[in-house]
């Protein structure tokens, strides 16, 4: 016996791995946002070579005391990757309305929610792929990723736990709009009005001590910073749990919560033919 | 519960106050293959979509073997089978993954699902298609898929939207011998719509014609054909006007610059009316004379005539499915 949930998942997931081409893009996908914005955002890199202590500076004050930006970049790329997989999650569920698979799916006697919990953990299962792939390119290259000489088992299980976290939250939210949804371009617009924004109202890419004030005001409330924040003090600060770590998870748990509440209620109150 | 299906004043309005059903009444009996026929956007498939639960009904009950379609919904869908107007196999997976996945939403066992879809495989024949990718299936392997998907459960009632829209003359008619399979081995309830006359004539134990949201009549292929008491005479003639003139007293009209004209007994009455028209020296170009048969029926209860054959648009929206597919 097969949960409808399960089994909606398995489906999607091997649709994924049957198609080597989104395979391969995903791999290469992570080098350029590393090696892309590694260099673009480094600003230690406008410190004059004869000033070594002012680099050091700046990246003892505003990086956490990374040994360099990539190191300090990484944990909000792995934020951001998960972000951008999860606002495609719903695509698919577009699809199978197009397909006259979801008219299939809606005469059968399954929970709604599991056509949208279907897309939600096979999201996540991705986003995590993609993840690893960009950690232990980061981690390779010459120049990228210096992990803290503390890091143990824990903090990757820290860092994993704080990625799925996030990746559920969004391919949750992202998801329950193609419940209402019905066509892609309606959903691509969506998505590129939030993109960017989001990751730039967060601490992926800079510092919240850098930010002016508004700017730190509204990356606090934004998932995004929460689960590279956190990640940051696993990876550079070898830091299993502290305070500040136990509040973004909290955060990223009533966030998880609020949608798989969200999900229950819109997916079975106001499903879209 | 002496019906299996049974509906009462069924009703449905689209937002921007479109009327897709005018009050549908349906009674059903357990075996039996009941056919809806009427022209595209009389509301065949939203009476469908209603009765499997997929949109619900402005006004009007339904009972689907005594389960109440709202109230009752899960009950309804645990009981029926459904094979949608479009292709819903998924390509990404191979036949019997999609049987297997199916099965998954009615809890019934893998190795018990694999089994059944084997036989049911077998039964159309794509057994040897069983394990590749439904993206290497033909239009019509698709739909063969389709209809066995939706009896993997082995579902009481069976619900076939336009099972043969769009399918070439041979596969057709392969798709009526696997219908008729299914009623004979399995003695299954079918609900089947379609706007083929030949597809309603051949299948159904009882047809309810229907046009604009609204059952016009209802009864088998031949209550129905003896209710028309005429036939149809197409004629073809060069002076449409002139002849029309002459012909004021019969029950004729022009449709696509022909003459129809219903008359009883036409093997004897049609030669009088030729000798009248040619004595007036108009030339008829050609003649065709149609006996009883539901293209009558239908043009006897709205007015209007329902062509058999493949339309354009048919074909193309099959097209487009399968190109949509790939």
């Amino acid at each position: 016996m097969m949960d409808a949930r399960l089994s909606l998942t398995a489906r999607e997931l091997k649709k994924w791995v049957r198609n080597p081409l989104q395979m391969i893009i995903m791999i290469i996908q992570p080098l350029f946002w590393i090696f892309l914005f590694g260099s673009a955002f480094n600003i230690t890199n406008l410190v004059p070579s004869n000033l070594p202590s002012m680099k050091n500076y700046i990246l003892n004050t505003y990086f956490m005391g990374a040994k360099n930006y990539i190191s300090f970049l990484t944990p909000g790329m792995l934020a951001i990757m998960a972000l951008f997989t999860a606002m495609f999650s719903g695509v698919s569920l577009i699809w199978d309305r197009r397909f006259g698979y979801l008219t299939r799916l809606l005469s059968s006697p399954i929970p709604r929610d599991s056509i949208v919990f279907s897309k939600v953990f096979s999201a996540t299962v991705k986003g995590t792929f993609q993840s690893t792939i960009l950690l232990v390119i980061a981690i390779v290259v010459p120049g990228g990723l210096y992990l803290t000489s503390n890091f143990t088992a824990l903090n990757l299980v820290m860092v994993y736990m704080t990625l799925i976290m996030l990746s559920f939250g969004f391919s949750g939210l992202f998801s329950l709009l193609s419940v209402r949804i019905k066509t892609i371009e309606t959903l691509m617009a969506i998505v590129n009005l939030l993109n960017l924004p989001l990751m730039f109202t967060s601490s992926a890419m800079f510092a919240q001590n850098m930010m002016p004030d508004w700017l730190k005001d509204i990356s606090s409330y934004n998932p995004v910073t929460w689960a590279a924040n956190t990640m940051r003090y696993e990876m550079i600060g070898g830091i299993a749990l502290n305070s500040t770590i136990i509040t973004n998870i909290l955060y990223l748990l009533l966030f998880d919560i609020a949608v798989l509440i969200l999900i229950f209620a819109v997916s079975r109150y106001g499903f879209s033919e | 519960m002496d019906y299996i299906i049974d509906v009462e004043d069924l009703r449905k309005v689209y937002s921007g106050n479109i009327e897709a059903l005018k009050g549908i009444n349906l009674k059903i009996r357990k075996g039996e293959i009941y056919g809806f026929l009427g022209p595209n956007g009389a509301g065949k498939t939203t009476t469908v979509k209603i009765l499997t639960t997929i949109i619900k009904p402005t006004s009007g009950t339904a009972y689907i073997s005594g389960y109440h379609i709202i109230k009752n919904q899960k009950e309804v869908r645990k009981i029926i089978g459904l094979v949608p107007q479009d292709l819903t196999v998924d390509d990404d997976l191979t036949g019997m993954e999609n049987l297997v996945l199916q099965s998954s939403f009615y809890n019934i066992k893998r190795e018990e699902a694999r089994k059944k879809a084997i036989d049911l495989l077998e039964l159309v024949d794509l057994k040897d298609a069983a394990d590749r990718l439904v993206s290497t299936y033909s239009g019509g392997m698709r739909k063969r898929l389709d209809l066995i998907v939706g009896l993997i459960h082995d579902p009481d009632i069976l619900f076939l939207d336009e099972p043969t829209l769009g399918l070439d003359v041979q596969t057709r008619t392969r798709m009526w011998e696997y219908i008729e399979l299914l009623r004979k081995e399995f003695d299954k309830t079918i609900f089947i719509t379609t706007h083929y006359l030949e597809e309603a004539e051949k299948l159904c134990d009882r047809i309810g014609i229907i046009d604009h949201g609204k059952i016009v009549v209802e009864g088998s292929p031949d209550e129905l054909k003896s209710s028309v008491d005429f036939d149809l005479v197409e004629l073809d003639v060069d002076n449409l006007q002139e002849a029309m003139k002459i012909l004021v007293n019969f029950d004729a009209e022009t449709r696509e610059n022909k003459i129809i004209i219903k008359i009883r007994d036409s093997e004897k009455n049609v030669l009088p009316i030729l000798k009248t028209l040619t004595d007036k020296s108009i030339n008829i170009k050609r003649i065709h004379i149609e006996k009883p048969s539901l293209n009558s029926v239908f043009l006897k209860y709205t007015g209007r005539e329902m062509r058999e054959g493949e339309s354009e648009e048919d074909i193309m929206k099959t097209m487009r499915a399968i190109r949509r597919a790939r």
